[in-house]
């Protein structure tokens, strides 16, 4: 099966930050950074909405993901997969409120043989996130592994 | 110099559907185990953003999240439910070397913050 034809392609989306989304990843993680969950506590800060954590980009990139795993090329991989590397760099900090523009593109595509001789298929996927003032949130860099058979 | 070494978590075993839920990946590795096991898998994983996200949580603890300006990792072994996580974090700076390790003394993820 030839995949060679999935670099490049390229995928977005929109997602909207609300304030339950954050208290509902927060409260599965187990964290009470007061950052995330008191509204008063961040008011008296700078009187802006309460933030999302660092690795709440894992769910505003997900729909523009989710188009990219739905691709007819992309979804044959899926099952075999699994997350190797991740990466991210953060600009402006991502709030509850915040409409969060993604796009996120397959850049690398490669074989790769382990120690034990199994040859496993890597592929890179890129994401910029952009909040509704056209400022950089986040870009990150996805290193899946999609395991030999 | 400032190490860190002392966040303990054990991982539940409904953990992985807890996380699906929050996150959005449904990836069926996650959630159903005979498609784990049929795709070679020991069982179902965590998603193993949900280990950086925890990873994350032991780094920033109750400071403000946009001390955190870069975070990269590597997923090196599958973490499963129940699974014992361990924490532990060596500061230089402005960059956090971080590694968890599982209750066999197995590395399942290692990673650098840079923070401000």
């Amino acid at each position: 099966m030839s995949t060679d034809n999935i670099i490049g392609k390229k995928y977005e989306a929109d997602y909207e930050i609300s304030f339950e989304k954050i208290k509902e990843f927060v409260e599965v993680l187990g964290d009470k950074n007061p950052h995330y969950t008191d509204r008063e506590f961040v008011k008296s800060i700078d009187g802006g909405h309460p933030f999302a954590p660092p690795t709440f980009a894992a769910i505003y990139c997900q729909p523009a993901l989710k188009n990219l795993y739905l691709d007819s090329e992309f979804s044959k991989l899926v099952p075999r997969l699994v997350h190797g590397e991740q990466e991210y760099n953060f600009g402006d900090p991502a709030r509850a409120g915040d409409l969060i523009h993604t796009t996120a593109e397959i850049v690398e595509h490669f074989n790769k043989t382990n120690r034990s001789g199994k040859v496993h298929q890597i592929i890179e996927i890129m994401t910029a996130s952009t909040n509704q003032n056209d400022k950089l949130v986040c870009t990150a860099t996805y290193r899946l592994v999609i395991r030999g058979e | 110099m400032a190490i860190k070494d002392k966040s303990k978590i054990r991982i539940g075993k409904y953990m992985p559907y807890f996380y699906a839920g929050a996150s959005l990946d449904y990836n069926l590795i996650h959630i159903d185990r005979e498609f784990a096991k049929a795709n070679g898998l020991p069982d179902i994983i965590l998603q193993g953003m949900c280990t950086m996200g925890l990873t994350a949580k032991h780094i920033i603890e109750n400071d403000h999240p946009s001390k955190m300006q870069t975070f990269k990792v590597r997923f090196l072994n599958p973490v499963l439910p129940g699974d014992e996580l361990n924490f532990k974090s060596e500061k230089n700076d402005a960059e956090i070397n971080v590694e968890v390790t599982n209750q066999n003394g197995n590395r399942v993820l290692r990673g650098q913050a840079t923070v401000r």
